[in-house]
């Protein structure tokens, strides 16, 4: 019955769409910090005085270092952004589906 | 450093004195000894509120999401990630930030991809949500099979380095203290379940991120808070000078360096014990708010991690008195945040760490224990061999049986294996994850074409191949077997084991042209409803 019930609702459009922007936001987040983890390990393999460039004359430090953090630092805020965004914005019209995120039945 | 630090780390030194003072350092054990009575206290709580089988396994989910933000980012922050960390800072200087990233970023795509679905689908563990719609019993066994190979082996590298570590700390022998860890993993996990093991979890989180960022800040105050002299410090006292701030430290292929990104990335997502953080929760939107909030502890850690490091190499790293007769490193590499604390705060901030870092291995334990205990009496005791028919209060009777004998035979194998490479059971253990755990989990989350026959296959490859490449790679073939020349020369199989998993998943569902596989396809659009809002309540 539940199933039933879920399987109409998966051709509702209003449901389509919310899933399709949700997906897009999703992927391309991810897609984002994984892909700027990447770019940071293969700078690292193959153009690694890049990274060993000083941020300052005289200094030991490169720019590899400040880069990390600075990708630990996005993570951590496009990760937050998408909580507080998903919880503002998809909760609403999570909501007009007429579901919400309501604690579940006892099992 | 004087010969009493020394002893203060607990190693049997050479000169008489330093072995009377050996097992006394008060401030660790008195610290160790409130943080074992307090969390017997929580235990004793959880145990009173613990009556139904998901008060066992996932604490009733009545877990916050700030909480269980806490208790994920305790999970993830394990002894191996805090001191193996920060030990590689210590020695390979730049590369160890390729883990700091990749652990943070690791979680990000478990916030995107795995969280709210996956809370959605399960109950208390992830078997559940591929057991919805591909076929229950094979994939349960599966999904029983990958939770076993990742938990046994990382329990028996807890064990093992829990041993080693309080040996060193506390001066207690190896077997004692392995016995100690066990008894107290036991006990939290069998009468407190999931409630006890979040809140110990809890605990050691909020003492783990206090300690690390006490060290990182005392770094940088003996430095003046000028990073770079603290930097050029670092230089002059390593031995591999002004290399440690550039990248090829540990890495200079692209096949590895692409292995440890994906068991990171995937490995993470596939670990059980937390996917099971996931179920704690009353729902997605508390679980998306929990990964949030871990993501942001995971991320301050990791950075204050790598400053760890790189301070044990300006303070510790010339420094006599923290190296044996032969000039090794004292308690091998994975003790320098231990001996950095030495300096930073005297004995009593020693103490806090010591206490902090046993703290850290009896919590992350006590999950790995609840999750390998959730399988085998959810997945396959109630769930393969009574087919869902089993009683409540026998499933939660199974569960607490199972805790027991999964402990005493990992306590067992720790005491047999004292010599184990533990980083090594680390690499597999993340490779499993994510060589079959992940792709089952992944593919039947958000691949309409899945099949049960794709995901045996793919789950069956993955681990073969896995446990293979490990075999043959230099770090057992030649480290463990004694041979010359390894068979496959590097150190994670993750990106040939991931990749032959997905592509044996895809190409076994593709072909599949069985009834089973109709029922598989067909039960994908309510189940991706299912997984975006939630449960439905009514009928």
């Amino acid at each position: 019955m539940i199933a039933e019930r879920d399987r109409e609702q998966s051709r509702d459009p209003a449901f389509i769409s919310l899933l399709r922007r949700r997906q897009r936001v999703r992927f391309a987040v991810a897609g984002l910090l994984v892909g700027l983890y990447l770019a940071f390990a293969l700078v690292a393999l193959y153009r690694p005085q890049w990274f060993s460039t000083p941020v300052a004359a005289g200094s030991v430090v490169g720019w590899g270092l400040p880069l990390a953090y600075l990708i630990i630092a996005v993570s951590i805020v496009a990760c937050g952004a998408y909580v507080h965004w998903a919880n503002v914005r998809f909760e609403a019209e999570e909501r007009r589906l007429g579901r919400g995120s309501e604690p579940e039945p006892p099992a | 450093m004087s010969r009493r630090s020394l002893a203060l780390v607990g190693l049997p030194i050479t000169t008489p004195v330093s072995a009377a003072a050996s097992s006394s350092n008060p401030a660790a054990i008195s610290m160790f000894l409130g943080f074992v009575v307090l969390t017997l206290g929580i235990t004793w709580w959880a145990a009173r509120r613990t009556r139904s089988t998901t008060d066992f396994y996932a604490a009733g989910n009545r877990i916050g999401g700030f909480q269980n933000g806490l208790a994920i980012a305790g999970d993830f922050m394990s002894a191996a990630t805090f001191l193996g960390i920060s030990g590689l800072a210590f020695i390979a200087g730049f590369d160890a930030l390729l883990f700091s990233i990749g652990g943070t970023v690791g979680w990000a795509v478990i916030l995107f991809l795995v969280a709210e679905r996956l809370r959605n689908l399960g109950r208390y563990t992830f078997a559940d949500a591929v057991a919805l719609r591909l076929d229950r019993v094979p994939v349960r066994a599966l999904a029983a099979l990958g939770t076993l190979a990742v938990a046994i082996p990382y329990l028996l590298a807890q064990l093992v380095g829990a041993g080693a570590l309080v040996q060193a700390l506390f001066g207690v022998p190896y077997a004692a203290a392995v016995v100690l860890v066990g008894v107290l993993m036991t006990l939290y996990v069998s009468f407190g379940g999931m409630i006890a093991t979040t809140w110990v979890q809890i605990v050691k989180a909020v003492l783990l991120l206090t300690g690390g960022t006490i060290l990182g800040f005392g770094v940088l105050l003996q430095f003046g808070f000028d990073f770079g002299a603290l930097a050029a410090a670092a230089v002059e006292a390593h031995p591999r000078g002004i290399a440690i701030m550039a990248p090829g430290g540990l890495y200079r292929d692209p096949i590895s360096v692409l292995s440890v990104a994906l068991a990171f990335v995937c490995g993470t997502a596939g670990l059980p014990h937390i996917l099971m953080r996931f179920f704690t929760v009353p729902d997605a939107r508390q679980a998306r708010r929990s990964v949030g909030y871990a993501i942001g502890f995971i991320g301050y850690f990791m950075g204050m991690i790598f400053l760890v490091g790189l301070g044990a190499v300006a303070l510790i790293g010339t420094d006599p008195g923290f190296r044996d007769a032969d000039g090794a490193l004292i308690g091998g590499s994975n003790l320098v945040a231990v001996h950095l604390s030495q300096v930073i705060g005297g004995d009593y901030f020693l103490g806090f760490i010591s206490a902090v870092a046993f703290a850290t291995i009896l919590a992350v334990v006590s999950g790995i224990t609840l999750s390998a205990a959730s399988t085998i009496s959810h997945d396959l005791y109630a769930n393969v061999f009574r087919h869902g028919r089993s009683s409540e209060a026998g499933e939660l009777r199974v569960s607490r049986i199972t805790t027991i004998l999964i402990s005493a035979v990992a306590i067992g194998l720790s005491l047999a294996l004292e010599r184990v490479n533990v980083g090594v059971i680390a690499t597999f253990v993340l490779a499993i994850a994510a060589s079959v755990n992940f792709p089952v989990l992944m593919l039947a989350m958000y691949w309409r074409g899945f099949t049960t026959r794709g995901a045996l296959a793919g789950g069956a490859v993955g681990l073969i191949t896995a446990l293979v490449l490990t075999v043959l790679s230099p770090t057992v073939w030649v480290a463990v077997l004694g041979f010359d020349e390894p068979i496959y020369p590097y150190a994670f199989p993750t990106v040939f084991s991931v990749a032959a998993a997905f592509a044996c998943a895809w190409l076994f569902s593709v072909t599949d042209r069985s009834a089973r596989a109709g029922i598989d396809r067909a039960a994908f659009d309510p189940l991706l409803v299912r997984s975006e809002l939630g449960r439905r309540s009514g009928p």
